[in-house]
């Protein structure tokens, strides 16, 4: 089974038939015009289409056809990573968004990326510094502030 | 001779110096994003354009542009010196550019690769200059079935032209379409697949997308593998010398990649690296001895560079012209000239000639001001190289959520580009292309307009795309983009069987 070609095909029909379900309750046509649910409707269409196309031609080629994910230290990086992307989100408003950059930066050089101390902290206090005076002082983006004022 | 007074006025507004120095600016990160791995011109003017925010729209266009032209610079750096693709459409260059280096030739690759960007990029911007108001006046005759096929054919034209399977492309194309509709039905005001969520029914900005899927799915993906220190080949500045030899050698690879990179370019959704990849297969069949390449060939990364500077150059036609992006970072651009509060399309070589004809002046002294900085400064630019990829990475992710902050001022935003960031680096697993997504984002609001006023004009029947000649056209060039597919695929079978046969 060709998981590169079946697994976006079937997301991509899951996410068609959301789509469908989704402007069900929007009228498709009203009077002499197309209505809100009319370009949804074809566009989940194609989704489907498309999809059964990937699908049908998937399970007629056969053979492997996988991903190459990492291996698990490059698939730990990829994730914790992404955690502490998400993690800047809801500390922004508290920490200050500037802050939080900086924390995230230091916390991914030092701890997932594993680089030596001094030049991470470099790094990410002249970055810090570089948002700051770029989008807070030049361009005076309202950015989130923390008890440090940035 | 009205074009040659137009540009005459670009050049007057181009030469301020504010405007100079945003082009100046814009070419200088260029060429710094086309040397980092993870992150090309898309992501790059998408990132960077916060900090055009207060400026005039001629001076944050000539900035941006800078920036999407100035990577297809930078990326030869990284190719020639390292063996690693700074940007997409330097693949081709990699492939002898780094032979070349290997055998002692770093400098005359870096040379070739930027005289031939360069002549090749000023011929595809004449060309623009003189292409573009023809095709912005064919234009004006346009209604709304004829803006349907045609932001149709843009997303039918990505997919069947670009590398990659068509159907994957397409499904792509569709995803982008769904991201699209979520928010409010322009007609109605009707809130439309927010699911009771607020901050959905402004719909999902096309900013937040294409720095998740561009900036920090790629730079997930570049994380997998820890990167081990790279030993790069130390360039001169005596080495850029060119021989006579070296120049017989390559100035019909200069001009047939030039040539070969303009048409596709001019191709909606085909971008650079098919044009580098086409350039190089035409010189390789070209080319008397053809054995040559893929073992440090100069015409070959000359046919490439050029191909690859043409093909961007030439993008910028139906996009300034039609309102149609030709690539993944044109369609960053359209949608940074919707920011700007300027409606892209036909009318906007009349309405804002002086914003146009900046542009295109701009862009000849871009190439200018580039092929100074690579030529000469190729070696500190090359310096560059030298800090690891690990202390770039953390800067690139949070300069990618600040700049989604900034366009909105919400956090929300910023979670949505985490989110389309994630998306990007499984399309990237998955070998989905990306392009085809943002083209479709920006593409969806002409697409629904134009489609909906159609059917509300012809009273709900379709005929209409079928009634005017140039919308007969259109809607015969949509079905053969998507018919070629199968005619290529069909070929393929068919010289297997023979193939077969024979053996």
């Amino acid at each position: 089974m060709r998981t590169l070609d079946v697994a976006p095909a079937l997301v991509m029909l899951g996410l068609s038939a959301v789509v469908y379900g989704g402007t069900r309750d929007l009228s498709y046509w009203s009077e002499f015009t197309p209505g809100p649910a009319f370009l949804p409707t074809w566009v989940a269409g194609a989704g489907v289409l498309i999809s059964g196309v990937i699908l049908v031609q998937a399970l007629r080629k056969g053979g492997t056809g996988k991903p190459e994910w990492p291996d698990r230290a490059g698939g730990v990086r990829v994730l914790l990573t992404t955690g502490g992307l998400m993690l800047c989100v809801p500390l922004a408003p508290h920490l200050g968004f500037v802050a939080t950059t900086v924390v995230f930066m230091v916390g991914m050089m030092l701890g997932i990326l594993r680089r030596k101390l001094v030049p991470s902290l470099l790094t990410a206090l002249t970055t810090g510094l570089l948002i700051y005076t770029v989008f807070v002082w030049w361009l005076k983006v309202a950015l989130p502030t923390g008890p440090l004022g940035f | 001779m009205e074009t040659l007074g137009l540009l005459g006025h670009g050049f007057a507004t181009a030469f301020t110096p504010a405007n100079l120095l945003a082009t100046f600016i814009g070419c200088l990160l260029g060429q710094f994003i086309g040397i980092l791995p993870g992150i090309g011109p898309a992501a790059g003017i998408a990132l960077l354009l916060p900090i055009t925010f207060g400026v005039p729209a001629a001076t944050a266009l000539m900035m941006l542009s800078g920036i999407m032209y100035g990577a297809m610079y930078g990326g030869t750096l990284t190719s020639v010196l390292i063996n690693v693709p700074g940007e997409a459409a330097s693949v081709m260059t990699a492939v002898d550019g780094h032979q070349l280096a290997k055998q002692g030739r770093a400098g005359a690759a870096l040379s070739i690769a930027a005289i031939g960007s360069f002549i090749a990029g000023v011929g595809a911007v004449a060309l623009l200059a003189f292409l573009c108001p023809v095709l912005g006046g064919f234009a004006l005759k346009f209604n709304a079935p004829e803006f349907f096929l045609l932001a149709t054919l843009g997303l039918t034209t990505t997919a069947s032209l670009g590398s990659g399977s068509t159907s994957k492309a397409l499904l792509m194309a569709v995803f982008g379409l769904i991201v699209a509709l979520v928010g409010t039905d322009p007609m109605t005001g009707l809130p439309r697949l927010t699911f009771g969520e607020m901050e959905l029914m402004d719909g999902i900005d096309f900013i937040p997308v294409a720095v998740g899927i561009f900036g920090i799915g790629e730079v997930l993906a570049s994380l997998e593998a820890s990167q081990t220190n790279v030993s790069f080949i130390k360039t001169r500045l005596r080495d850029l010398w060119l021989t006579k030899k070296d120049w017989v050698a390559c100035r019909m690879a200069i001009l047939r990649g030039g040539t070969v990179g303009f048409l596709v370019g001019l191709m909606p959704g085909v971008g650079p690296v098919v044009a580098s990849m086409l350039a190089y297969a035409v010189e390789h069949r070209a080319s008397k001895h053809p054995e040559r390449f893929g073992k440090g060939a100069l015409d070959a990364v000359a046919a490439a560079e050029s191909a690859n500077n043409s093909a961007v150059q030439a993008a910028m036609i139906p996009m300034l012209a039609l309102g149609i992006p030709g690539s993944a970072a044109t369609a960053v651009l359209l949608a940074a000239l919707v920011l700007l509060g300027i409606r892209p399309g036909p009318m906007l070589m009349t309405q804002q000639s002086e914003l146009v004809w900046g542009l295109i002046a701009s862009m000849f002294i871009g190439n200018v001001i580039l092929i100074i900085m690579n030529l000469p400064m190729a070696p500190l630019f090359a310096a560059s190289l030298r800090i690891p990829y690990e202390y770039l990475a953390p800067g690139i992710l949070v300069v990618s959520l600040v700049g989604s902050f900034a366009t909105t001022l919400s956090l929300f935003n910023v979670g949505i580009t985490i989110f389309f960031g994630v998306i990007g680096y499984l399309m990237l697993k998955f070998n989905l292309p990306r392009a085809p997504v943002v083209l479709a984002i920006v593409l969806a609001p002409l697409m629904e307009s134009s489609l909906r006023q159609s059917l509300m004009l012809s009273l709900g029947s379709p005929l209409i795309f079928l009634q005017r000649p140039i919308s007969a056209i259109l809607f015969a060039m949509v079905l053969t983009s998507l018919a070629l597919p199968l005619f290529r695929r069909k070929k393929v079978e068919a010289k297997g069987d023979e193939l077969d046969g024979t053996v």
